[in-house]
């Protein structure tokens, strides 16, 4: 009966489990889907990460590349980032997902990058001039069950805080690089960035987290993410539904209480790994 | 946080735009803000492939064309952000079967950009006469390293250490917040005192499109 | 806020004259809760007792029932013709919508040609249909036009205008010269004067009358005949 109801109706099924401020999965509003992560899962990257947010699947590597410096930059290193939803990552795409949606999830891992200030740059030149390490931060979509931008972006941090890069030695006279490859040392990560994802269902009602189920009947999205315990980096709102002046405030609030659990996860993936080694 | 205090910081760029300017699409409008200028024009509500129909509604075909070369994942997030704000202000569901489609040229980016393309794109809609739910209006602000605020900067204000850079998109009945892409590091109060500054400016904007459609049609 | 008269952009309220509450919404207004608003920019007109409805500027032909449309055969297949009349849709015409066409007696129509025909179905979820014949079978002016003349596009608002009885445009122009018309609500209007010097001076009237009031009108059509006529 439910299951008609819901194929039938699923805007007034949702509204029915809305009304008593539950979610169909069992979730109240504020409620994240288990999250699983596990770091350095790639042996061949200098840095991954496995996420799993409920049935969100997302993986990432990091690439370590030496390259010659940038002329414009000659004092910075390099980071580019992609994000590619995989067609077998959901019915929906079959074949090929809708045209925005993968580079606009790239543009914001890219400004998320830069703005939050979670890598200086200036750490991955290896000569002033000469040599520099371009990372390139892979993300891929193993499976779309909605949210993509929180679970990509727990991805990407936790894979830079796995990242250990070679060490090198130049050799003045030739100027031959060698690099080290038992010596390694990891990657500075100055900032722990933390997005928060909140779909607006009819016009009013807030709810973390959506699944694609919930994204579909979803009239607007708002994303939060978090620098530190005060500071927002960004905050990205692509249309939908309005909302008050004062419900912005709310979901920033609800990013901020949301943070520490974050971390505490990060931290236990990282220490996990440590043991292990 | 310093609020602004000088009168040019809290001002708007002049806005100065052409309706109809091209003959062909069924609205276009041409927006200047200061030296900011993009062409937007739409098409609808007109055929739709048949692989992209919706029943209940019309399908939303947004292109963002950059000056030079291909457009780039930049330019995909500002479709997006257009895209959605476009389905949420036009009333789709009055013409199911059929696609509207938008077309945005950049012309000049001299700052705050988003912006001038989302009050183009609005003005081209009003032109092409849609049955639209309000207007919207879109604002940018930056907080500059001394944490002064500046509304609607220009290009080298942009280009400078910011602490942060937002652009707000308000509709016209309640001034509430559409869309929002803020960057950069601020607080949440800041953050509040950003939004309230363009919830004000909007005034302005949608002051000019009611003088510019007024202008159209008497 | 917009009232009676007054231009008003989507979004605004309309001001609601003293009537006894029940009103009429015509295009460009929408109810919500208990506002009514407008959903496109154009003048607030009303009509007594209780109609309302935005008159506005647009460029692109939304289908009505009934109105008469000028349209191309665009293409022929089976028993029906389609028809461009510039819609977000091309409508359909069938053989038998023709004055004394029978299942034998075809009607001669060739893919190009210009008809002028009547919206029997015009709904959004469904194909346009149209005419050339009413209800009682007559053609009563509908059909293909064949027999020269020139069309002109112009917006739908200045169709609009040409055709209120309010506008003394063609009763003014045929005063002095004598000619055919066909008016099709989206836009289009076929024209033939006697002579194709005629035809087109009468074309350039109507096209630049869009933003004439009467009185200019007149003088307009006073300066055209004298110069046809060689003063």
């Amino acid at each position: 009966m439910a299951v008609d109801f819901k194929t039938s109706l699923p805007f007034e099924y949702y509204s029915r489990f809305l009304e008593q401020d539950v979610r169909p999965d069992g979730r109240d509003l504020g409620g994240i889907r288990p999250t699983t992560l596990n770091v350095g899962s790639i042996d061949t990257a200098d840095g991954s990460a496995l996420v799993k947010l409920g049935n969100t699947c997302i993986l990432c590597g990091i690439k370590a590349e030496m390259v010659a410096s940038n002329p414009e930059t000659p004092e910075q290193g390099i980071v580019d980032s992609s994000v590619s939803l995989l067609p077998m990552s959901t019915p929906q795409f079959r074949d090929r997902p809708p045209v925005d949606l993968a580079p606009s999830c790239t543009h914001f891992i890219e400004q998320l990058l830069t703005c939050s200030g979670c890598l200086d740059l200036k750490d991955l030149c290896i000569e002033k001039g000469k040599h520099a390490w371009n990372l390139h931060c892979d993300l891929m979509c193993l499976d779309y069950d909605g949210n993509v931008l929180d679970a990509c972006c727990l991805a990407l941090i936790a894979a830079l805080k796995n990242t250990v890069l070679p060490k090198v030695t130049i050799d003045e006279e030739s100027g031959t690089v060698k690099l080290d490859a038992k010596e390694k040392h990891p990657l500075s990560v100055n900032a722990v960035p933390v997005s928060t994802t909140l779909a607006i269902f009819a016009d009013k009602v807030l709810f973390v987290d959506p699944t694609q189920e919930e994204e579909s009947l979803a009239t607007g999205f708002i994303t939060v993410v978090t620098k530190d315990d005060d500071h927002i980096c960004m905050t990205y709102k692509p249309g939908g539904s309005s909302v008050q002046p004062s419900q912005m405030q709310d979901c920033i609030k609800r990013s901020q209480h949301r943070r520490p659990e974050v971390l505490q996860l990060i931290r236990q993936a990282l220490l996990t790994v440590e043991a292990e080694r | 946080m310093m609020l602004p205090t000088g009168s040019e910081q809290c001002q708007l760029r002049k806005m100065l735009g052409e309706l109809s300017r091209l003959s062909q699409p069924d609205g276009s409008a041409m927006l200047c803000q200061g030296t900011s200028t993009s062409l937007a024009a739409v098409y609808g509500p007109r055929d739709v492939r048949i692989s992209k129909e919706l029943v209940d509604r019309a399908t939303m075909d947004i292109v963002y064309k950059p000056k030079t070369g291909l457009p780039g994942n930049d330019a995909r997030f500002l479709e997006r952000i257009i895209r959605s704000t476009c389905e949420n202000m036009i009333l789709v569901k009055q013409h199911p079967r059929t696609s509207i489609d938008v077309i945005v040229q950049e012309m000049q980016d001299s700052g705050s950009y988003l912006s001038c393309c989302l009050n183009a794109v609005t003005l081209a809609l009003l032109d092409a006469c849609l049955p639209l739910k309000y207007t919207v209006a879109a604002v940018t602000c930056i907080i500059n390293r001394e944490g002064e605020l500046h509304l609607d900067p220009t290009k080298s204000q942009e280009a400078e250490l910011n602490q942060a850079h937002m652009t707000f998109v308000f509709d016209s009945i309640d001034r509430n917040v559409i869309a929002c892409y803020a960057q950069g590091c601020y607080t949440t109060q800041q953050y509040h005192t950003c939004l309230m500054a363009c919830q004000a400016a909007s005034k302005e904007v949608f002051s000019y499109y009611r003088e510019a459609l007024t202008k159209k049609l008497t | 806020m917009c009232e009676v008269g007054g231009i008003g952009l989507p979004g605004d309220k309309i001001v609601d004259k003293e009537t006894d509450g029940r009103i009429v919404l015509g295009p460009g207004l929408r109810k919500e809760t208990e506002h009514v608003l407008m959903t496109k920019p154009g003048k607030l007109c009303f009509k007594d007792p209780n109609i309302y409805w935005v008159d506005s500027h647009h460029k692109r032909y939304i289908p009505v029932r009934g109105e008469n449309v000028l349209g191309v055969v665009t293409n022929k297949s089976g028993d029906t013709f389609k028809v461009d009349i510039g819609g977000s849709e091309q409508a359909s015409l069938s053989y038998l919508a023709f004055e004394g066409a029978t299942k034998r007696n075809r009607p001669d129509v060739k893919i190009g040609d210009q008809v002028f025909c009547k919206l029997l179905v015009a709904s959004k979820h469904t194909e346009p249909e149209v005419v050339c014949i009413d209800s009682s079978g007559k053609s009563n002016g509908l059909g293909v036009i064949r027999d020269g003349g020139m069309t002109i596009t112009t917006p739908c608002n200045h169709i609009r205008k040409i055709l209120s009885p309010d506008c003394v445009l063609l009763k003014t122009l045929g005063n002095s010269l004598p000619y055919e018309i066909a008016i099709g609500m989206n836009g289009k209007i076929w024209i033939k004067g006697r002579t194709t010097k005629e035809t087109i001076a009468l074309t350039n009237a109507i096209a630049c009358a869009e933003y004439m009031n009467n009185e200019q009108i007149s003088l307009m059509c006073r300066k055209l005949v004298n110069s046809l006529s060689g003063f």
